[in-house]
């Protein structure tokens, strides 16, 4: 009994040890093996496409040089009264520069007035870190005169600056009813006359105060910042 | 607590026209801005009338006042701040110091003046618990003796 398990082991082994052997011979001698042997000869290899007829590349269309408009004033530094000026440039100090009538926002921190002796030239200022800050430009710039520039937008500011005043001017209303209630000697009594006076006074304040908060958030500020936007626009894309 | 009528002295009510007077400014001078100044004139002349009265019948002495009423009264006056506090915040920065100065005048007026109203308010409140209580002190002391 021993022996024949011996006997059988010994064949298992013997099988297993002839598969290991015989069976990598078996793949290595399959498909693979024509290919490999095929690689290590010489290809010859003609693709089957029909020869391109190149057509020669046709001449350009001659360009001629571009030329920037030009410019009424000679260079960037524009003299004005015997003072030279930046041109396109913001600056700090423009008492030498005579102007004309000027059109400004409400606060008159937002502005432009042409240059007097200077034809076709703009004084445009804004508030600066520290005071106002100019720059000179053409007046039939683009940027500053056109649908998006400098001028649209500070009346845009206007507006803005219109739409805040008239929505605080409403509070007034609600101001007059606390006075009648004052005068009407409701801080005398409690009667429910009074307080319902009282209490629309107050829903009418907390309307103004909360609607003209709302404009001078989204219209007021919205129009500072394109205005802000179209003088520094304006300074970075001068001709 | 809130049907309670406290007395408060003159100067109460003196607050209050001062206080009708200053949180008008702002809005009416908005108003004349962009309405026709009839408008705004006829507004500051009612504001005005109305202080005046108001001044004029307690010139000599307080009176009773309600502590709801009041307190409506300094909380509708508180609201107008919402408008310039806004400015303040959202808008310092694009304006010269001169217009954030003025809002900031304006909004601590108006508190400084409520605080002051407040204090008068609190004072009548405070003298009316005490006699309250001195009431009660003498209640019992009347059912004792009987």
């Amino acid at each position: 009994m021993a022996n024949n398990q011996r006997r059988l082991r010994a064949g298992l082994a013997a099988i297993v040890a002839f598969s290991l052997v015989v069976c990598p011979l078996a793949w290595a001698g399959g498909r693979g093996a024509p290919a490999r042997a095929a690689g290590r000869g010489q290809i010859d290899f003609t693709p089957d496409v029909l020869l391109l007829q190149v057509t020669p590349t046709p001449a350009g269309i001659p360009i001629t040089p571009v030329v920037s408009p030009t410019s009424p004033f000679p260079a960037a530094v524009v003299m004005i009264g015997g003072q030279p000026f930046p041109f396109c440039e913001g600056f700090s100090d423009a008492s030498g520069i005579p102007i004309g009538p000027t059109e400004t926002d409400y606060t008159e921190q937002y502005g432009y007035a042409a240059v007097v002796g200077q034809p076709n030239m703009v004084l445009m200022w804004i508030p600066g870190a520290s005071g106002r800050l100019y720059m000179l430009a053409r007046a039939d710039d683009p940027n500053f005169s056109g649908p998006m520039g400098f001028t649209h937008y500070l009346s845009a500011l206007r507006e803005s600056e219109e739409a805040t005043q008239d929505q605080f001017g409403e509070a007034a209303l609600p101001v007059f009813g606390l006075a009648g209630i004052f005068l009407a000697g409701c801080l005398e009594s409690a009667g429910v006359g009074c307080i319902v006076a009282t209490g629309l006074a107050i829903g009418g304040l907390l309307y103004g105060g909360l609607s003209t908060a709302g404009v001078m958030l989204t219209r007021f500020l919205p129009a500072v910042m394109d205005a802000l936007d179209a003088f520094y626009f304006l300074d970075l894309h001068c001709p | 607590m809130m049907r309670l009528k406290v007395k408060v002295n003159r100067g109460f009510f003196h607050i209050l026209a001062a206080l009708i007077l200053w949180t008008s400014i702002a809005p009416i001078a908005a108003l004349m801005s962009t309405k026709p100044w009839v408008y705004g004139a006829l507004s500051a002349l009612f504001i005005v009338t109305a202080t005046v009265v108001m001044v004029s019948r307690h010139r000599v002495q307080g009176g009773r006042v309600s502590v709801l009423q009041s307190s409506l009264f300094l909380f509708a006056c508180l609201t107008v701040t919402i408008a310039p506090i806004t400015a303040l915040v959202a808008l310092a920065r694009y304006f010269p110091i001169q217009y954030s100065a003025l809002a900031a005048l304006y909004v601590l007026g108006i508190v400084g003046l409520v605080v002051a109203a407040i204090a008068h308010l609190r004072r009548g409140i405070i003298e009316h618990r005490r006699g309250q209580g001195a009431r009660q002190d003498i209640s019992p002391s009347r059912s004792t003796s009987a």
